[in-house]
């Protein structure tokens, strides 16, 4: 498992019965965002349901915890997979946070009809050589 | 296990025995709209206290309607899930 992730398997006394279908997850919210938590929780909850709290002594904790619907699926492959989609939110988090401002210009560029970094660069004559191309050769 | 895990899931776990629960809601996970849309959502099929006990905490007390005790398992967690809905769409906007 990632670092700055604790796993629980439910055990709780009674009923056993259900102790199979649960699970308790606590995450180091310094490494993964809340928000990473909130997006990864959300992509499973068409086979689970999903709780997230704080740890009452440690506030930069969160115990997130899963509970199998009626679907087919182990509680062990639910984890492992949304232990995956966790690091992968926050993975296109950071990347968003570091490349988003390029991604945006990137994107406005495609569809700017002008250049938005050097707006003269397609301006005037080719014959007249403006940014002195021939010069440099 | 952390004690925050233990009373959680002995909270769920009563949730079976047809009891009531209290999820205790942290409002930077759960921002107060979102829980109050729960409630409204909500309010046929159970039992909704909210009380707030101190800053950005409080408590949803959850208890569902005995015409619906069969089902009470998958009632909550559909309420589990409607509060994380929400708060993601609350997050995107």
């Amino acid at each position: 498992m990632p670092d700055g992730v604790t796993i629980t398997s439910a055990s709780v006394p009674d009923p056993a019965s259900i102790a199979e279908n649960r699970a308790a997850i606590e995450i180091d919210t310094t490494i993964y965002s809340l928000n990473a938590v909130l997006r990864a929780s959300y992509k499973f909850t068409d086979q689970a349901y999903f709780f997230i709290a704080h740890r009452e002594d440690a506030r930069d904790r969160v115990v997130v915890t899963l509970t199998l619907n009626n679907s087919a699926s182990s509680i062990r492959v639910l984890v492992g997979n949304f232990c995956n989609e966790l690091l992968d939110q926050q993975v296109r988090e950071s990347l968003a946070r570091e490349f988003g401002d390029i991604r945006t210009l990137i994107v406005a560029q495609a569809f700017s009809e002008g250049n938005l970094l050097d707006p003269k660069r397609d301006d005037g004559n080719c014959e007249e050589d403006p940014r002195a191309t021939l010069q440099r050769r | 296990m952390t004690e925050t895990a233990k009373k959680i899931l002995a909270q769920l776990s009563n949730v079976a025995n047809g009891a009531g629960v209290i999820l205790p809601l942290s409002l930077a996970v759960y921002p107060r709209s979102t829980i109050c849309a729960a409630i409204e959502a909500f309010s046929e099929s159970c039992e909704l206290q909210l009380d707030e006990y101190r800053d950005g905490h409080a408590l949803l007390g959850v208890r569902v309607k005995s015409l619906h005790t069969s089902d009470a398992h998958s009632i909550v967690g559909e309420l589990q899930n409607f509060l994380l809905r929400s708060a993601v769409e609350l997050n995107e906007t």
